[in-house]
């Protein structure tokens, strides 16, 4: 067993895990990075292409602002979002781009080189993010990254954490096991930030890599602390369905997708006058209802038509898409090919107060990880803008609250409860491999907790889930080294967790707002559902409660 | 349609020396190596080991050598008759699975963050477009190490010549206008005058970062005494 000492311990390596270490750390604390992967080679952030958005009157157009900004934020989540939260998301990003500029991180200029270039996306009012590239995500952690190099922030790798430790209402440290040696480690901490993202391996269909497991969420509730929109999961509309190589990988960008079903009607007409370029929620649930109606293409989708386009267009402004269809033989010029939405982003998460601690002392959760500031559907652009900010904050605040604490020692009992857990695990006698476990777990949200929802198809799924829950883990080997299976195991305890969150919460919602729709109620009921879901553990059972949004500064525009 | 795919098998506490076991895979249009990978793991034998995250070419850790040349098993199209290799040049955790924590650990001494004798700045700086491209070029790099395991002067000598990936996440740092550090005796001292030009590196990178590219230009800033570039 190994055992780490530090004020502030940071849960996760992406963007917002090492920006909270750093904030941490410039306060004159000790903070480290425990990671289940490797740092810049796990989790979203890596992967994320696109820009933040970030209103600052050094590089803004003319007619932007804050306000607008917010304005665009809270009509995107449909007036769920936590009003604080984004005024604090909107005023301090500008202030953090210059930072990671000072890190190190370089965003692309203008053709004259002399300020921020900007790009922009359904949602926004105004072209207002900085980017880089194709890869805005990995260049902030290069330059986050760097800091952290620089700072002397130690970084623990390839650790899984399974379990915090609250003592007297206080987060006190934490436990998990190496996914490579197999050996438990044990951290005593005075804060805990958790920066594990989100869960995008709850469904067959994601954009997700493959360590998105929800973690964050299962390791809060576990501990005792409340979630809130968990029903609320993101799918980016236009995502491949085939070939294989590419299942799940975006698809196409609608300002250029047309769609068709399988009578070769461009249906979005009947849903929208904006046709594909409607918001990204609408666009999926449209997709899924042609499917569900008997319209849909063989593998279970539409078909997206770039035919239409000037020969060379595809090239010459979207090249990165380009390869990657020619990469897989397909000629978009030529072939239609066969997309529905997949799974790319939690609005949901824990609960937190404008610290983004929760409401255990000590514990806060932060970027995908903490719920509140993209309300019921997210603008995008905000993750990355969202990731920095809420990091900040924590990391912040977190080291403050150190000082003034006295140390209380990590309960060593946590890390003989693991290692007999582990044990239990790899010598299991029968049941069904890990890796069928989560394939199941896949196949039952995919079909009755995704897109288009219903009290029937929740509550199957909810009966599947406790089905499959009961049926053992068996792991085809006892090893410690590099046993997979076991990691896999381990990661669907937490699945299995966050599916029963998610149903819970949908079930109780009965209203279609944001990116929730439900069949049997498919209007938005302002009256009785202007309020957030909120779940706790109580006695090993999921409890629900709600409470109302408030609006500080703005009113809500109803439809 | 069967495929039929060898693959490395090597378990340091079970096996003296590694062996090649052979399986065979439903082989369908389209799949990538990681798919089959993924197939093999799920449907015939879970002790398999090898690495992978993101599946979109861009987190870098899936790198294996498929029928002899270093490729990203995400991107790569499987073909139904393949060999699958761990990169070379680094220890073999198990199976497929390298240690890429002796490569890592010479990150420390690149000092890879920006380094400036100037204030920080609190206005976005004007950028010379034309340091911007090299730059931007170098920084697609995502340590994947397909470009070490096939560059003959690391395999031989890696004591004194760093290897191109090394060298391209020095270049960052050296094509980043605002940094002000002397960078040139680090390269000397991370061999930077042992590279052939062989180009091998350059012509495996799965993100056009151009290694050996960055190699030359670099190596033209030691040579000519020219400041950073």
């Amino acid at each position: 067993m190994r055992r780490v000492e530090t004020d502030v311990l940071v849960v996760g390596a992406g963007g917002a895990g090492m920006m909270a270490a750093i904030a941490a750390s410039r306060k004159g604390v000790r903070a480290c990075i425990v990671s289940k992967g490797k740092a810049l080679r796990s989790g979203a952030t890596v992967m994320a292409p696109g820009a933040l958005a970030a209103v600052d009157d050094r590089w803004k157009e003319q007619q932007d602002s804050k306000m607008l900004h917010e304005q665009d934020t809270l009509r995107g989540g449909d007036w769920l979002c936590n009003q604080e939260l984004v005024r604090q998301t909107v005023e301090k990003i500008g202030g953090l781009v210059m930072d990671l500029e000072r890190m190190g991180c370089m965003f692309h200029r203008t053709p004259d080189g002399k300020t921020l270039a900007l790009r922009t996306e359904g949602g926004h009012s105004c072209y207002r993010s900085p980017y880089m590239e194709n890869r805005t995500g990995h260049e902030m952690l290069k330059g986050l990254w760097g800091e952290a190099q620089k700072r002397r922030i130690p970084f623990y790798e390839e650790v899984m954490i399974t379990g915090l430790d609250i003592q007297n209402g206080h987060a006190c440290g934490a436990v998990g096991f190496h996914t490579v040696t197999g050996e438990v480690w044990l951290f005593q901490a005075n804060a805990v930030i958790l920066a594990t993202g989100g869960a995008g391996e709850l469904y067959e269909l994601s954009d997700n890599s493959n360590d998105l497991t929800g973690d964050g969420y299962a390791l809060a509730l576990s501990a005792g602390a409340q979630l809130m929109d968990m029903e609320f999961v993101q799918t980016y509309p236009i995502g491949f369905l085939a070939p294989p190589q590419l299942r799940g990988v975006l698809g196409c960008y609608p300002i250029i997708a047309h769609l068709h079903n399988s009578n070769g009607e461009r249906f979005m007409h009947r849903y929208d006058s904006r046709l594909e370029l409607t918001t990204r929620n609408r666009l999926s649930q449209a997709i899924m209802i042609e499917v569900l109606e008997g319209r849909g293409s063989p593998l279970g989708g539409v078909y997206c038509d770039l035919t239409y386009l000037e020969k060379g267009y595809l090239k010459r402004e979207f090249p990165a898409l380009y390869n990657n269809y020619r990469s897989v033989g397909l000629d978009p010029e030529k072939d239609r090919f066969e997309i529905a939405p997949t799974y790319h982003f939690f609005m949901g998460g824990a609960k937190v107060d404008s610290n983004w601690q929760t409401n255990i002392p000590g514990l806060y959760s932060v970027g995908e990880a903490a719920a509140g500031v993209h309300g019921s559907n997210r603008v995008g652009q905000n993750a990355l803008s969202e990731m920095i900010v809420s990091a900040a904050a924590a990391g912040e605040h977190s080291a403050d609250s150190v000082r003034a604490k006295r140390t209380v020692p990590v309960s060593t009992g946590l890390a003989i409860k693991l290692e007999k857990q582990l044990d239990e695990l790899r010598h299991s006698g029968n049941g069904m491999t890990p890796g069928n476990q989560r394939s199941r777990l896949q196949s039952i949200m995919q079909k009755g907790a995704s897109v288009l929802r219903s009290e029937d198809s929740l509550n199957n799924a909810m009966k599947e889930l406790v089905q499959l829950e009961k049926i053992p883990v068996k792991l085809s080997s006892t090893d410690c080294f590099c046993n997979r299976e076991l990691l896999e195991a381990m990661e669907n305890k937490n699945l299995l967790l966050v599916a029963k969150c998610v149903i819970t919460a949908a079930l109780l919602r009965r209203e279609t707002r944001g990116a929730q729709y439900r069949h049997d109620f498919p209007k938005t009921d302002w009256e009785n559902w202007t309020k957030n879901v909120l779940l706790e553990m109580q006695g090993g059972n999921i409890t629900t409660s709600t409470v109302q949004v408030s609006f500080p500064y703005y009113q809500p525009e109803v439809e | 349609m069967t495929g039929h795919v060898l693959i490395h098998r090597f378990h340091p506490q079970k096996d003296a020396v590694p062996y090649t076991q052979s399986y065979t895979f439903r082989y369908e249009e389209g799949m990538s190596v990681l798919n089959v990978l993924n197939q093999i793991h799920e449907e015939q034998d879970p002790t398999l080991g090898y690495s992978y995250c993101c599946k979109a070419v861009k987190c870098g850790l899936c790198g294996v050598i498929i029928n002899g040349k270093p490729c990203l098993t995400c991107e790569q199209p499987a073909l139904p008759e393949m060999t699958l290799e761990p990169l070379h040049g680094f220890p073999v955790l198990k199976d497929l699975i390298v240690d890429r924590s002796e490569y890592e650990a010479r990150r420390p001494d690149l000092r890879l963050y920006l380094e400036r004798n100037a204030d920080p700045a609190y206005q976005p700086e004007p950028i010379d477009m034309l340091r911007f491209d090299w730059f931007k070029r170098v920084s697609r790099c995502i340590e994947c190490y397909c470009c070490v395991s096939v560059c003959p002067v690391y395999q031989k000598n890696p004591q004194e010549f760093a290897g191109p990936c090394a060298f391209t996440l020095e270049a960052r740092q050296v094509f980043d206008p605002r940094d002000n550090l002397n960078r040139k005796i680090l390269l000397k001292d991370m061999g930077i005058n042992q590279c052939i030009g062989c180009k091998k590196c350059s012509s495996v990178c799965p993100m056009d970062a151009g290694p050996m590219e960055a190699i030359l230009k670099m190596r033209s800033v030691v040579c000519n005494n020219e400041d950073n570039a």
